[in-house]
Parts: C-alpha cells; sequence; structure tokens
C-alpha cells in the first residue's frame, strides 16, 4: 500500500513538472524564436558558414541514417522474431489462453453480423441444391464445350474444303 | 462485404456469366416441357377425381381432343415460360441446370420481350439448335438480343464477375 503511496507521488510530481514546463514553454516561445532564428541565421555571416546550415546538413545525414538503421533492425526483426515466437508458443497454451481472455462469443457474432451468414446461406442453399446436381451441372458445361469445340473443328474443315474452290475464282 | 464470398463452387466460377451451350439449354427444355406435360395431366386427372367424387355412379372420363390438351400445354408453357423469365429469369429447368435468361445488357427480361421469347419458342423449338454456331445464342435470342448465361446464384445480379454475352 505504502509502496502504491509513493509510486502516486511521484507521478504527482511528474505530472506538476510537466505542467510548469509546459507553461514556461508556451510562454518563452514568442520571445525565444526571434532568438533563435538570429542565432542559426546571424545576418553578415555566409550562409555555408551559419549554424542554421549545420543544424540542416546534420538533420538530412541523420535522416538517411535513420532508415538505414531501421531496415537493419527490421531483418534482424525479420530473423529473430519468429523463432522467438516459436520457442514462446512452445511454453505457452495459445487456444488456452484465448478461451480464457478472449469473449470468442460475441467475437463470433460480430463476425457473423458482419459476413451476413444468412444471405449466404440463403444464396448457398438455393442456388446449389445438392452434390448430385452440381454433377450434373459441371457435366453438361463440359459437354458445351465439347459441342463447341466440335463445331469450331466443323467449320474450320469445311472453311479448308470451300477456299481451294473459290482461290481460283478470286485469283481470275 | 460479403461480395467476396461466393456460394458457386470454386470449378464453377469460371463459367458463371458466359453464354450457356446447346446440351445445358437442351437439358433445361427437357425439364421445363416434361414439367408442363406433367401439370396438363395431373389437371386432367384431378378433375376425373372431382367428377367423380361428385357422381360416382354415371362417372365418365371426361372427353378432351387431343388438339385441345396440347393446345392447353402449350398456352401453360408460354405463360409458365413467360412469367419464370419476367420474375426471375429462370424456369424450373435453368433452376436444376444452373442457367439465367438475360436481357442484352445483362439485366431483366421485360415481360413483352419474355412473351415474345415464349412465343417464339413455342412456336418454333428448333431454333434453339441455332446456338451451337458461335455466340451461343438461339434464334430466339438473336432476334430478341437476349441470351442464357452459367448463373448457380439464386438471385440475380446487375455486375457480374464474367464477361455477359459475346455479340449477337
Amino acid at each position: 500500500m505504502e509502496q502504491q503511496q509513493a509510486g502516486d507521488v511521484f507521478f504527482g510530481l511528474v505530472a506538476a513538472s510537466r505542467t510548469v514546463v509546459v507553461t514556461m514553454g508556451s510562454t518563452l516561445k514568442p520571445v525565444a524564436r526571434p532568438l533563435v532564428h538570429v542565432a542559426l541565421r546571424p545576418p553578415l555571416v555566409p550562409t555555408r558558414l551559419q549554424p542554421g546550415t549545420w543544424v540542416r546538413r546534420a538533420e538530412v545525414r541523420g535522416g538517411a541514417y535513420r532508415r538505414e538503421v531501421l531496415v537493419e533492425v527490421e531483418e534482424l526483426l525479420d530473423r529473430l522474431l519468429p523463432a522467438v515466437l516459436a520457442q514462446l508458443l512452445r511454453h505457452v497454451d495459445l487456444t488456452e489462453m484465448v478461451k480464457q481472455n478472449v469473449d470468442v462469443v460475441t467475437l463470433a457474432e460480430d463476425l457473423i453480423a458482419e459476413i451476413d451468414l444468412p444471405m449466404i446461406i440463403r444464396e448457398s442453399t438455393g442456388a446449389v441444391a445438392s452434390d448430385a446436381v452440381v454433377g450434373v451441372r459441371m457435366q453438361s458445361i463440359s459437354a458445351d464445350e465439347a459441342v463447341g469445340r466440335a463445331m469450331g473443328r466443323l467449320r474450320s474443315r469445311f472453311a479448308r474444303r470451300t477456299s481451294p474452290a473459290t482461290a481460283p475464282a478470286g485469283a481470275t | 462485404m460479403t461480395e467476396g464470398i461466393s456460394p458457386v463452387p470454386r470449378a464453377a466460377r469460371p463459367y458463371q456469366g458466359e453464354p450457356a451451350g446447346l446440351v445445358s439449354r437442351f437439358l433445361a427444355a427437357t425439364i421445363d416441357t416434361v414439367g408442363v406435360a406433367v401439370v396438363v395431366v395431373a389437371t386432367y386427372a384431378g378433375t376425373s377425381a372431382v367428377l367423380y367424387l361428385a357422381r360416382p355412379r354415371d362417372f365418365q372420363p371426361p372427353e378432351v381432343s387431343f388438339l385441345a390438351l396440347t393446345t392447353a400445354g402449350l398456352v401453360l408453357c408460354v405463360l409458365y415460360l413467360t412469367l419464370a423469365w419476367t420474375v426471375t429469369g429462370k424456369t424450373y429447368g435453368d433452376h436444376v441446370m444452373g442457367l439465367r435468361v438475360v436481357a442484352p445488357r445483362g439485366g431483366r427480361v421485360r415481360v413483352v420481350r419474355s412473351l415474345v421469347r415464349a412465343l417464339l419458342y413455342v412456336a418454333f423449338p428448333i431454333g434453339l439448335l441455332w446456338c451451337v454456331v458461335g455466340t451461343r445464342r438461339s434464334l430466339q435470342d438473336a432476334l430478341l438480343g437476349t441470351a442464357v448465361i452459367y448463373d448457380w446464384t439464386a438471385h440475380h445480379h446487375t455486375q457480374r464477375t464474367g464477361p455477359l454475352i459475346h455479340g449477337g
């Protein structure tokens, strides 16, 4: 209990300090801004020698470095995380944890409400009655394709037969 | 949200929206014809049963000429086809075979076009054979600008994944 009180006192002090800093910052901001500007861009000093230019260079360099570091960290995490997670999952019963901590029923209800399951069931039962019907439909589609192919062959054969007769007429 | 989940089996998905061929359409037409014939015969049997129950002693089966029966069947066929194509784009035969009749722009066929199509099919059913030529359209389709596509879904969708109709 005493530990909790000490913690509360600490956080109270931190909050008070933060308020003081924020108040000072907002009060001093109008005064500090021109001063900072003069310090960074002093008059009569060439641009390349101004502190503002150095700060800008440092910012660009820092940005590039940050991006490089991020890429390296991501690569490292890609290698490390799967191995760490695999080890963790070996020691933890995830299903039991989910059962204890997640309201699975509510989640399932929300999910069903979102995907409109009744509509899918209506569509399914109305459209596809049984495996037998599906089989008949698929076979009839195959038969349609076969008839189409046969007709295509017949047409091309007929076209080949008629073309020699028409060619001389066209040539003359 | 649900557009990503299709009730159609994976193997059949590439064909959805494609023009249907002769075999599928012939089978669908056969199912419809048998259905109409069964309804006509059942109507005759039902009428006979009612007459028998009304006067069992001097019951005589109603005499209906073959011409009258055929005419009744054809009229019923026209009404049935018109209604089915207008309301759902599918007759029972189309439903079994996974087909749908669509208008020139892929939408639902209007009642007048459906009626004319039904009359043409009943008067000249052999026009169906024209769909083995090139664009998979029957003579009736070529005249009216309609098409029959593979569509295994129960409801009509205005936007389809596959190419709808090729030429005319």
